[in-house]
């Protein structure tokens, strides 16, 4: 039977396209929900990108993996940036050990030291490339930048692949004009890179930290062009060993070219007592070869978390219920199995927005409008809604568009209108001409996505509504038409979420600024001269008394014209194995390998008294 | 026959049009989304958006973008994937084996059985046997796929570690993780296999041929093997060829549920994120398989039945 068993393996090797290897079994697997969209962070911002692309490139600063509230620390710069006293100047100073992984794309293969014209290279490109996702983070910012980006663009555009849409930024006719200096943007020798910026940013050095401030050696991309994505080369903690789009499976191991790193010796209050200092000052990474997984089914992957497959994955409703009683403790099996919960406020506030340029109840229905808007936002029962929705746990309710857990945020100021009043919600649509409902037209909510959840969340809404007499009618999409018909304005109400691009309430209030109106952030199309007028005299302030003035002003004028009807802040459940040490989930990153370790012993002993087949 | 064969191959052209202009009408209508925008991200402005539809030739005239959309698949250049960045080409190379890994095995045995079983069912027709198959092929199809997949995962893979619960490997143990999905694969397909064959090899023995066969004594074993199946080929070849070309897009639940990177789940999450190149891809793959699938259906009926011809 060997000649058969044999002959089978030939069979299913040439039917998967399969290599002779047998899979190595990684030191940890981690998950993904979604699909990772490559490795060109010039071209993605969804989370799971980012979080695949952090195991590999390298950025000035990173997050704290265990401070809170958040903060930066230097990872590729030697220390935190120099600002001039006016805010308009950052220096880094780059470490000198920092070296680019081995790839054929260097001579001899070997990976060269990273200077600081790596830095100018990446975040040029990522300024010129019109389809670039992270070109808004130094747009309008850097002083030169904007005028040298329109210089750039037109023979960018006239060697356009359409057929790829693919802009040949590393196109060799492109690199005189690449290498022009932009005085914002500069490498005064390989070791220091300096920023101009147009006018104070309190937050610059964190949109560094984002998946968009990684260095990459511009020998990849014009050796792998539009194949860049397939292909990193870094200068991190892993290389990708493994990995083509779709695949569901990243393959990372250990980067021998990395510069090393120790484990912080500080934390938040309570880290060392929860264990989670127990290695401050060891060598990273601790672990050699890791899979980033994609399981976007939640069956499968709770099935896998049970099994010891994962190391830790997110709540959500349906794992909730399979892992939490009633009394919101951990089933017996999960307590059994050595399981903790990770407890984290997350930077993301879910809320139901209104069109502002809807005639119903827009600005153009004027004080009518206004307070039909005031009436839905009353009329909505927030704590049913997390009842249901986030089983009454993991989600706290919301008074105004900034999270609890957010600098910036302004505890003194909420929202009259977000705690439930229907007898208050009947008052205002009679005032505005809409007694009990009647003459008010269906209005239509327009849900995100298809699914069970969210249909789930559309249908309390809807009944919240029908209690103050307002008819709602729900309108089914799939993402890509549900941001298409935001971004035409063409929707009349929608639920959303925002999750925080760094941790700063800049980054909610711009959500109503006026010239972020669709197709940019602000979906409500929200405009109020005042509320502009602060939204920019506040963005280039430092944080203090004096800014939290200007946003409370701005809080009590978006609370009365009631734009977003404020739903809920949530709070991130993760289950984490018991052999999973180190992990602290932390919202802008919450997949850094390079500080998880994994227990051994301990996982042998819980796997072998659970029977498991690992 | 050749004439015949290359009749049939012209009518690609019509049949590749029609389809390629209902699928372009359908995404270039806005309908599913603005191609343009999915691209630009969450910090964009409306001159961005314009500039790119214009760069893209977007904004040229419907009859123009048509034109181009039609010149690609002449070309055979399937571009990039707009939400992946990939090559559409590289992505379906690498997803046709998951998928025949699944469909493959899977329709070959559900049909291997099926055949035999309805063999056996017409030959004590109205038997025990006959009702028990009958009535099992019946549960098969009353139960939901998802049922077979959340209790093929849950009882199989967790509870009794026979297979693991989700996955793929391109390696020497792809085999484990397929066997079960084609287990269920079985499973979802064997019960209306078998009732349709059941139904061809039944008109069959009930021909007057076979009652000739029996009278001049030949074994029930030679009537039922060679002379009905034989003669019961036709409906089974065209049901099979048919389904030929649904093999290479795959299993679209099974793929989702397990995990499995083939043509199925590139294809639905294609059409869920308005990846054009990838459904226009995917259109035209699938077209000109139905159309060789007919093609081969009608010459495989020559071979079955000499009487036949194709002209």
């Amino acid at each position: 039977m060997r000649w058969a068993r044999s002959l089978a393996v030939c069979v299913a090797m040439a039917a998967t396209g399969g290599g002779c290897e047998p899979a190595v079994e990684p030191d940890a697997r981690f998950v993904a929900t979604q699909e990772i969209k490559g490795f060109d962070p010039v071209f993605t911002s969804d989370s799971y990108a980012a979080g695949a692309q952090k195991q590999v490139y390298e950025y000035l600063v990173e997050v704290h993996p265990l401070k809170r509230p958040l903060e930066l620390m230097p990872l590729l710069a030697e220390s935190m940036p120099e600002v001039s006293t006016d805010g308009l100047t950052y220096t880094f100073r780059l470490r000198d050990d920092a070296y680019f992984q081995d790839d054929p794309c260097f001579p001899g293969g070997k990976g060269r030291k990273v200077t600081a014209h790596d830095f100018v290279w990446c975040f040029k490109r990522l300024a010129a490339i019109p389809t670039s996702v992270g070109r808004w983070i130094f747009a309008g910012k850097v002083r030169g930048l904007d005028d040298w980006v329109e210089r750039i663009r037109k023979p960018l555009r006239e060697r356009l692949d359409t057929v790829n849409a693919w802009y040949p930024f590393e196109h060799p006719d492109l690199r005189p004009i690449v290498a022009e200096e932009v005085p914002g943007l500069r490498a005064p020798d390989d070791r220091t890179l300096r920023f101009e910026l147009t006018q104070p940013h309190p937050v610059f050095t964190w949109l560094l930290a984002m998946n968009y401030g990684a260095v990459y050696p511009r020998e990849a991309v014009e050796r792998h062009g539009m194949e860049f994505l397939n292909h990193p080369v870094g200068c991190g903690p892993y290389r990708v060993e493994n990995y083509f789009v779709y695949d569901k499976k990243v393959v990372y191991v250990r980067n021998r070219n990395w510069h090393g790193q120790r484990f912080p010796s500080e934390g938040a209050p309570g880290d060392r007592e929860a264990g989670l200092l127990d290695d401050a000052g060891k060598e990273l990474p601790f672990l050699d070869r890791v899979e980033f997984v994609v399981v976007p089914n939640t069956q499968p992957r709770w099935l896998k978390f049970l099994e010891g497959d994962l190391e830790w994955i997110e709540t959500e409703k349906e794992i909730w219920g399979k892992a939490m009683t009633s009394e919101g403790r951990l089933t017996a099996e999960l307590a059994a199995k050595g399981v903790r919960v990770d407890r984290q406020p997350r930077q993301n506030a879910a809320f139901t927005g209104f069109n502002m340029t809807d005639k119903v109840i827009g600005a153009p229905a004027g004080d009518r409008g206004r307070k039909v808007r005031q009436a839905m936002s009353l009329a909505f029962d927030r704590a049913h809604f997390i009842k249901v929705m986030r089983n009454g746990t993991w989600a706290e309710p919301a008074f105004g568009p900034i999270p609890s857990n957010v600098p910036g945020y302004q505890a003194d100021v909420k929202s009259p209108y977000a705690t439930r009043d229907i007898e208050k919600a009947k008052r205002l649509l009679t005032e505005a001409g809409y007694p009990e409902g009647r003459g008010l037209p269906v209005l239509k909510y327009e849900m995100s996505n298809s699914d069970a959840v969210t249909r789930n969340g559309a249908e309390i809404f809807k009944n919240c509504m029908a209690d103050a007499g307002i008819r709602i009618e729900l309108s089914s999409n799939q993402w890509p038409q549900f941001i298409s018909k935001i971004d035409k304005k063409e929707a009349q109400i929608f639920g959303m979420s925002w999750n925080a691009d760094y941790p700063d309430a800049e980054n909610f209030l711009q959500l109503f600024y006026g010239p972020n109106g669709a197709p940019g952030s602000n979906g409500t199309n929200y405009s109020n001269e005042r509320y502009d007028e602060l939204y920019r005299r506040m963005a280039v302030m430092q944080p203090g008394a004096a800014r939290d003035v200007v946003i409370r002003e701005m809080l009590v004028i978006l609370n009365e014209d009631c734009p977003m009807s404020y739903t809920d802040y949530r709070v991130q459940y993760c289950f984490v194995q018991p052999w999973l040490k180190n992990f602290k989930y932390t919202d802008l990153d919450p997949w850094l390998f390079k500080y998880c370790r994994i227990d051994r012993e301990e996982k042998e002993r819980r796997m072998a008294l659970a029977g498991s087949r690992r | 026959m050749m004439g015949y064969i290359l009749r049939r191959l012209l009518y690609v052209v019509p049949l590749v049009l029609g389809v390629s202009l209902v699928v372009f009408l359908i995404f270039d209508s806005g309908l599913l989304g603005d191609p343009a925008l999915s691209q630009l991200g969450k910090y964009t402005t409306a001159e961005d958006k314009a500039q790119l539809k214009h760069d893209m030739g977007l904004d040229d005239p419907i009859v123009v973008r048509y034109a181009h959309f039609v010149g690609r698949i002449a070309s055979l250049d399937l571009g990039r994937s707009s939400e992946y960045h990939v090559q559409v080409s590289e992505m379906l190379a690498r997803g046709i084996g998951p998928s025949l890994s699944i469909t493959l095995p899977a329709f070959l045995i559900a049909t291997t059985i099926a055949v035999s079983l309805s063999l056996i069912c017409a030959a004590f027709r109205g038997g025990p046997i006959d009702r028990g198959v009958l009535v099992a092929a019946v549960a098969l199809m009353s139960v939901s796929s998802l049922v077979y997949i959340i209790a093929g995962q849950y009882l199989l893979a967790h509870r009794l570690d026979l297979f693991p619960t989700e996955g793929f490997s391109r390696g020497p143990d792809a085999w484990r993780f397929v066997a079960l999905p084609v287990l269920i694969f079985v499973f979802l397909t064997i019960g209306p296999d078998l009732r349709f064959y059941r139904t061809a090899m039944l008109e069959e023995i009930k021909q007057d041929y076979v009652r000739t066969a029996r009278a001049k004594g030949v074994a029930p074993s030679r009537v039922l093997f060679v002379h009905v199946l034989r003669n019961g080929m036709i409906p089974i070849l065209t049901r099979v060829v048919v389904e030929l070309p649904f093999l290479f897009v795959g299993s679209i639940l099974l793929e989702k549920f397990f995990n499995i990177p083939g043509l199925g789940g590139i294809t639905i999450q294609g059409v869920l994120s308005n990846d054009m190149p990838v459904v226009r891809a995917m259109t035209f793959i699938f077209a000109i398989l139905l159309i060789v699938a007919n093609l081969l259906t009608d010459i495989a009926y020559t071979i079955a039945d000499p009487r036949v011809r194709l002209s």
